[in-house]
Order: C-alpha cells, then structure tokens, then sequence
C-alpha cells in the first residue's frame, strides 16, 4: 500500500484544516515546496497535493505553489481544488502532475468526467468525499444528494478507475479512521470494477491505522496532520508499508 | 565537465517539465524544441512521451520529425526514448490497431496481459539483465515508476537491459549502444531515477571526449 502525504495549500501557505473547517487551520509551513521535500527526503514515492482556496472558489488559486511544489520533488504527484474544465487538467499535468483529482466536477459535471478520462485516462482520479451518509462538494462547504456508494457506482460508470475516498468528519483530525466505511467502499468499487485503484484518507494517524487499511486491501492511504504534528513517522511509515522500497 | 545540452523533443506530447527539470537536476542544460535542425544538431536527445502510439508517431510526422530522429540515432549518438518514447522505437504498435512506428528495434509492441490492472501504474522493481553505462549504480530491484498499458516485445533480446514483472515480464530498459529507453518514467523514479538521467548525460559527455 502507498503511503502518501498531504500538502494542502491555503493562501499560498502549507496548512491543516479540522474536518475541512476552513476557519481551523494550522499553518505548517510558509513554504509548500519546503514540505513537499522534507517528505521526498524521507522517502515519499507520491506527494498529494490539494490547492484549498481552489477547491472553495471552483477554479485553480494557488497555481504557483502548486507548481512550486511539482518542481520540487521527482516522484509522482496528485493535484486536486478547483480543476473544473479540460484546460485545468491539462495546464496541471503539463507543469508536471501525475494525475489530476476531481472532486465536485466528479460530482456536478459527468460529461467533463467523462471527456476528462477519455483524453487523459491515466491521470484523473477521482474524489469521494464523505460526511456522514452524503457526499460533500465545494471545498466541502456543501452536501449532495448522493451516497458516497451512489457516487462510487456512477464515477466507476464513467470509467473512472482511480478513486480516493475522504472521511470528511475524521479528516485533520487526529482520530482513527472510519476502517468500517472504507472497508464498504473499498470493497464495493472491487467487487464492480476489480481494476480500480482505492485511496483513503481522513483521521489516518497512526502505523496501526495504515496497517488495517492495507489488510482491508485498499491501495493507498493519504496523511496528513499525522505528519506534521510527527504523530506519524513518514520514514517509519513508509518501511513498514512498502518494504524494499528504500 | 561543462553543461551537456540536452534536446528534449516537443512533439505535443506534454511531460516536458518533469524531463527538463531531470535533466538540470542531473547536471545537464535541457532544452526543448520541436525542431528537427535542432534534434541533427544536438549532442544528447531525450525523447518523452505519454498518450497512445498512433498519435505520437502522426505528431512526429506533423512536425516532420521522423528523419531528424531516424538520421540521428542511425548515426549512434545518444538518445533516450521515455515510455511512449521507447515504444516507438519498435517496428509496429498494437495499440488500437496495427500502428507502423520508427522501426529502430525489431519487434512489436503489445498489450498487457488480461486479469490485472491496466494501465499498470505505480512503482514496480527493475530487475538488470545485462551491464550497461546507463545502468551503472543501479540496485538490482530498485523501484521505478510505470505508467503504461503496452509493452514492448524485442526480437533480438540482446536489447533487453533491464526486466520488470507485472501479469508478463518486460523490458523495462532497451538499450543499444548510445540509445537507451525505459518503459517507466525515471523522472518521476526519485533518485534513482535521477541517476540515470546522470548516466546517461555521462554517456553523452564521454562521447564529446
């Protein structure tokens, strides 16, 4: 399973939010590039990159540390917030992204999903981002009147094939993760499409968390705050995940 | 040892930046053009490439590259083909139909078994076959990073450098002379894949004496 660390910028800055509360942020780093190669330093093989103001105002704000941060590590990195048009996805991989997230477009515009993943089909993942029973969109500022399974079953209709999946309410928070609903979901998206890629994210904050995902047969874990207050050791994280590796 | 000018083909295929900021990391001077003076000229060429093989090979022709690269790997000089750039070295592409390509290496390319995830994308262990400049320090094992759906299957197999395994083993570096190509992606291979960037810029630097 990958381990991959979280860079979520705000303002520019390297910062956590509490459960997508954008009025609780920690800021970590002013510099989102400084982090993207402490976390390459120590042996990171993805970085996953979210542009916050982007996600809440539904168009690419923090282009620069985005970039920033691509042209600081050599290893694949995932880019998510505000990518609403072809034009984004392309100008993001173009700088150097590995794939390109979408999260209310994956939500509020299937026919850009589906043009998206036709043109670029292995670098668009997709978001499903849970609070509660519903789906949350707009830099989780709003709910759907979706399930986070009813979403699963019509990104994987679009032929989506790269899933990560957020527990809103347990994300920046330091808790343990909702192992019970990514293991539906995980196990869902498998059973529909044994060719899916599922990622999870939210609470994860310790090796005993990663290492319940990793039996639940999910694919990668995405951490964040863990890392920045060194609840979670990456280097420690990393070996005992993917052995070999380093 | 000064800068070595390293050419990065643009031939709309994207991927540019991660090769470029390679290639400086590695020591080098990247620049990139879609140029065929510029590919004749060049002491070391790096040819990127991601999407499907048809689409390569008409936007190499739109641009009138095809000589350029044909002339100047015939001449044995450094060249490294990425990904979709080594799979157009080969013969024919099966992917969406039978695809004529450069024909540089005999064989063909072909798609990944059925029954595991195509594309196959992550960090996969590179196993070396055969001892090569642009090898050289490289861990038997090391992790690299794949992003593809087709591979290529050589008819001579003393091109194969380097092997990896997913459903089928591959040929994850060809390697022949001065002109190398990998299936993954040693740009997005962290230090290890900055090393081979390193090498080959090495190759190329001992080739100007």
């Amino acid at each position: 399973m990958e381990v991959i660390p979280a860079i979520d910028i705000l303002g520019g800055r390297c910062v956590r939010l509490s459960q997508g509360d954008y009025s609780r942020q920690t800021v970590y780093d002013d510099d989102s590039a400084a982090a993207a190669r402490r976390f390459h330093a120590a042996g990171a093989r993805r970085l996953h990159v979210v542009d916050l103001d982007g996600a809440r105002e539904g168009r690419p704000v923090n282009r620069e540390a985005v970039a920033a941060v691509l042209r600081a590590v050599p290893v694949p990195v995932q880019v998510g917030g505000g990518i609403r048009t072809l034009a984004d996805v392309a100008a993001y991989l173009e700088l150097g992204a590995d794939r390109c997230v979408l999260g209310t477009a994956a939500v509020e515009d299937e026919s850009f999903v589906r043009e998206a993943i036709a043109r670029f089909p292995a670098s668009i993942a997709v978001a499903v981002d849970a609070r509660g029973g519903r789906v949350a969109t707009r830099g989780w500022l709003q709910e759907a009147e979706l399930s986070p399974l009813e979403l699963a079953d019509r990104l994987l209709d679009l032929g989506a094939r790269t899933i990560i999946y957020t527990d809103v309410l347990r994300d920046g928070t330091l808790s343990r993760p909702n192992l019970e609903a990514a293991a539906r979901l995980s196990r869902h998206v498998k059973d529909r499409a044994p060719d899916a890629v599922v990622i999870c994210a939210g609470g994860i904050s310790s090796l005993e968390d990663l290492l319940a995902l990793a039996r639940l047969g999910v694919d990668g874990a995405i951490v964040g705050r863990a890392l920045y207050t060194g609840d979670l050791d990456l280097a420690q994280a990393l070996a005992a995940l993917t052995p070999g590796t380093r | 040892m000064g800068y070595v000018k390293v050419l990065i083909i643009d031939y709309g295929a994207g991927n540019l930046r991660s090769v470029a900021r390679a290639v400086a990391w590695a020591g080098g001077e990247p620049i990139i053009s879609s140029r065929p003076e510029d590919i004749l000229s060049a002491r070391a060429v790096v040819m990127p490439g991601v999407g499907a093989a048809a689409d390569t090979m008409r936007n190499l022709q739109e641009r009138g590259l095809v000589e350029a690269v044909l002339e100047y790997i015939g001449q044995g000089r450094p060249f490294l083909g990425v990904c979709m750039g080594q799979q157009v070295l080969f013969e024919y592409s099966l992917e969406g139909g039978r695809h004529r390509c450069l024909g540089v290496l005999r064989g063909q390319v072909v798609r990944l078994p059925d029954g595991l995830k195509v594309p196959h994308m992550g960090w996969n262990r590179v196993r070396v076959v055969r001892s090569h400049p642009f090898l050289e320090g490289v861990r038997d094992g090391e992790y690299f990073y794949f992003v593809h759906s087709y591979y290529p299957q050589p008819e001579e197999p003393d091109v194969v450098a380097a092997v990896a395994e997913y459903g089928v083993e591959f040929p994850a570096v060809v390697a022949r002379g001065a002109l190398v190509a990998t299936q993954f992606h040693p740009e997005k291979s962290g230090p290890a894949g900055l090393l081979l960037y390193r090498n080959f810029l090495r190759m190329a630097s001992a080739r100007q004496g």
